[in-house]
This record gives C-alpha cells, structure tokens and sequence, in this order.
C-alpha cells in the first residue's frame, strides 16, 4: 500500500503544523444528504444521483442523530440481490466510523488512509451531525491553506534576499579601511534545517583568521544560541558580525514579537518553546543566559510587541577587556 | 579506553570515523539530550552520548569542538547528519545499547 507522503521528521514544518493545527471542525462540509430509516434504496440513489454524492446519512426523525449510512457500495449490492426497493433502515451500515469535529485533520487523513471510505460523518460535542467530510476537501483546504503558507515564505525570502543584496560588499570594504570585517546573515522563522549554519560559518571564517581556539568556541556558541532563538522565537532577523583585530561583536536583531519579560527570559530554566522545538533538543531556558556567559559584554533590549536587539562582545584578548571597560565607564 | 576499544566494545555502527580519533582516549564525556546543556560544557574534545538524532546535534558538536557523537538506542543518521560529520571532521557512531548502559561501557 502506498502511503501518505508525510511524515513528521521529514515534512517541512510549515505542513506539519498546517496539518496538526487544522481541526476537521475547520473542513467539515455543512452540506450533507440525508433521509430516514423507512425510505426506500431505491429514492435513496435517486437521491444520490440528483445531489451527486456517494453517501447519504440515515438519521433519526430531528435529521440531527446518525444512526446509519448508505453508500454506492450497498446501493449496487441492492440492485444486485433484487432487495432495492427495501427500506434503509434494513441495509444501512449501522456501526458507521464517524470523526469528532475538534479532532486533528490528521486523524482524518489517516482514517481515510486506513478504511477505502469515500466519506466520513463528522459529529460535534452532543453527537449529533456536524457534517461530512471527503478526501477532496482535505486537498481543497490543505491546497489553498499551503498556497497561502508558500506566499508568506515567499515572501520572508524575497525581503531576506533584499537584506542580503543591500549588504553585499560590505565585507571587502570594511575590510580594505580598518582591517574589520563585517559579516551579514538573516535567519528565516521556524526554518530549522538551516539553523546553526550561520554559527558553523562563522566559525569557520574565525578559524582561517587564525584566532584562538578557545575564544572562538565562545564567539561560535554565543552566535548558535542566539541564531536558535531567532529561528524558534521570532519571525526572523538578521545577525551581523563585526570582527576586529580586539574583538567580536555580535549584533542580533529580529522583527519581533520580543520578549514579555527581559530579566525572566535572562534567567536559567524560563523558556517559553513549544513541544517541537524541545523535541530537537532546545528550548531548555539555556539560550540566552548562556550567550551571556560566554561573552565579555552582554547587553539586550526588548518588550512585547517590540523587535529584540541583542549585542554580544568577546574581546579577542584580555588586555583589549580593560581598555574598552574602561571606555564604556 | 580509547574510541577504537569503545567501538568494539559497544558493537557500534561506524558512520563515520577520523583516523586520528581511534587510538585516542576518550577523556571527555557528556551525556544528553538537550543541546543547550551541551553547549555549557567547556571540556575539550568531548565525546556526545545521546539519542536526539537530528542535524543539530552535529551543530552542537561542531560548535563545542566535539571529537565523537555516539548515537544509542540503534539510532540511524540520515544522510544529511553523515555529511555533515564528514564536513566538521567529527566522528558519527551508533549503538543499539540504551543511554544508561551506553554510559556505564565507558570505563578509564
């Protein structure tokens, strides 16, 4: 059997949380046929003919309570074995699988991977019928709800490529005039399978600079930590690196929504991460406090609503950490 | 016990392995989970024991200057893990023993 091509791990995130924050609730089709025990197959598949679908709902008097469903399969089964004029109520399905409206979609498609329905009633609360749902209205809504989610990526990487274009350059020149280099990345929102390269690329440039092997542990886990949380907790930004003969800075600025309380957020243990991004392996609380242990000068601004600026030093030795403590006193 | 004596020992599943690494001792171990916790640690040439099995555990490592990662629980890298230890130079192994015993093997 061939299965559905997707899967939690390998699927990009914005599908896996399209899929687990739909609700079948959110897709369930208000508009069903339906008709009473004591109604002959045979008005049944006209019934089916006339509204063009492959199900019909066999409920109680209210036309609210399921009790049983009819589809083309037993309609043909009727014609077969002479019994089409007989009543619903004789032929229906009456252990029908039905789905809850406040379930996960997910649970819906697999359903529909499991069982070779066409169609599933949806019950509310109460258990009375909330509708009915299809394979084509998952693919309708999946498909426009994913047409939606690629424009705004689309979109993310279109003002990302701009950043990136705007600060082309800036390297060689910064360079050529006062020996610093400065270097420019913009992480995107939730995309993990790139995080972390920013911190191994500035790692390397360290490294063929030939700057100690200690200091740029500092310099590389400082920049992973803030890179993770630009990528977890914020809708992107941008981090710059300033490198000089004295010192490293790191400029970390994303686009909001900031952080509520600055001094929690400073504190070991307080994280505010969802299940998946602890699920590979972050979100402990760490990040910040730990880019501010392995930096020389730590200084961070936010509010809620506000974008987050974070600027990280590491002095490349230690008389450099004197000399500018004392400048900035 | 040196990494060659760690992979016979715990049957381990070589994805990849630096030459200079196997008569090396192991010194430096963490064990975990959480990347944030490994990222605290400042030994060097750290041996990772853990059972996330995700690209941002050869981050981690690479950040930390990690010689080994050793998956347990028969966790298998995808491609794009094997890679990247190639890339950072860091040795990836597997071992179908638990986090605990995967732990205790290790003995100096």
């Amino acid at each position: 059997m061939r299965t559905i091509p997707f899967s939690e791990g390998k699927s990009p995130l914005v599908l896996v949380d399209l899929i687990h924050s739909t609700r079948v609730k959110d897709v369930v089709q208000s508009e069903y046929c339906t008709a009473k025990k004591a109604d002959t197959l045979y008005d049944i598949q006209v019934l089916m003919k006339e509204h063009h679908v492959g199900g019909v709902l066999i409920t109680d008097k209210t036309g609210k309570r399921l009790l049983g469903i009819l589809t083309v399969a037993n309609i043909m089964r009727a014609f077969e074995e002479g019994t089409i004029q007989e009543t619903a109520g004789l032929h229906m399905t009456k252990n029908v699988v039905t789905l809850d409206a406040e379930m996960p979609l997910s649970f819906a498609v697999e359903m529909f991977d499991k069982y070779s329905f066409n169609m599933l009633p949806v019950l509310n609360d109460e258990k009375l019928i909330a509708g009915v749902i299809t394979p084509r209205d998952i693919i309708m809504y999946l498909l426009s709800s994913m047409n939606e989610e690629v424009a705004k990526l689309e979109e993310s990487v279109k003002q990302a490529q701009s950043l990136i274009d705007k600060t082309a350059g800036a390297d060689l020149e910064g360079f050529a005039q006062n020996k610093s280099r400065v270097l420019r990345y913009v992480t995107i929102r939730n995309d993990f399978n790139t995080a972390g390269k920013i911190s191994n690329e500035i790692k390397t440039v360290l490294k063929n600079m030939g700057i100690d092997k200690k200091i740029i542990r500092r310099i590389s886990v400082a920049a992973y930590e803030l890179e993770i949380n630009q990528v977890v907790h914020s809708y992107g930004g941008e981090m710059i690196f300033i490198i000089t003969p004295e010192k490293v800075e790191i400029l970390a600025h994303d686009k909001g929504p900031g952080i509520e309380d600055v001094d929690k957020a400073m504190k070991e243990g307080f994280s505010t991460a969802t299940d998946w991004v602890r699920s590979l392996g972050f979100g402990a609380g760490m990040g910040l406090p730990n880019s501010k242990r392995v930096s020389d000068l730590f200084i961070i601004n936010s509010a809620k609503g506000q974008p987050t600026d974070v600027r990280a030093v590491i002095f490349l030795d230690d008389k450099n950490k004197e000399k500018d403590a004392n400048e900035s006193q | 016990m040196t990494f060659k004596d760690l992979i016979e020992k715990n049957n381990c599943k070589v994805y990849h392995l630096e030459p200079k690494l196997e008569n090396q001792q192991v010194v430096n171990v963490i064990a975990g989970d959480l990347m944030s916790e490994v990222l605290v640690e400042d030994e060097e040439n750290l041996l990772l024991i853990t059972s996330l099995n995700s690209e941002q555990v050869l981050n981690t490592a690479n950040i930390v200057d990690a010689a080994c990662v050793l998956l347990v629980n028969g966790k298998i890298p995808q491609a794009p893990m094997v890679k990247m230890a190639q890339n950072f130079g860091i040795s990836l192994l597997s071992t179908s023993l638990p986090m605990f015993e995967a732990c205790k093997s290790i003995d100096n």
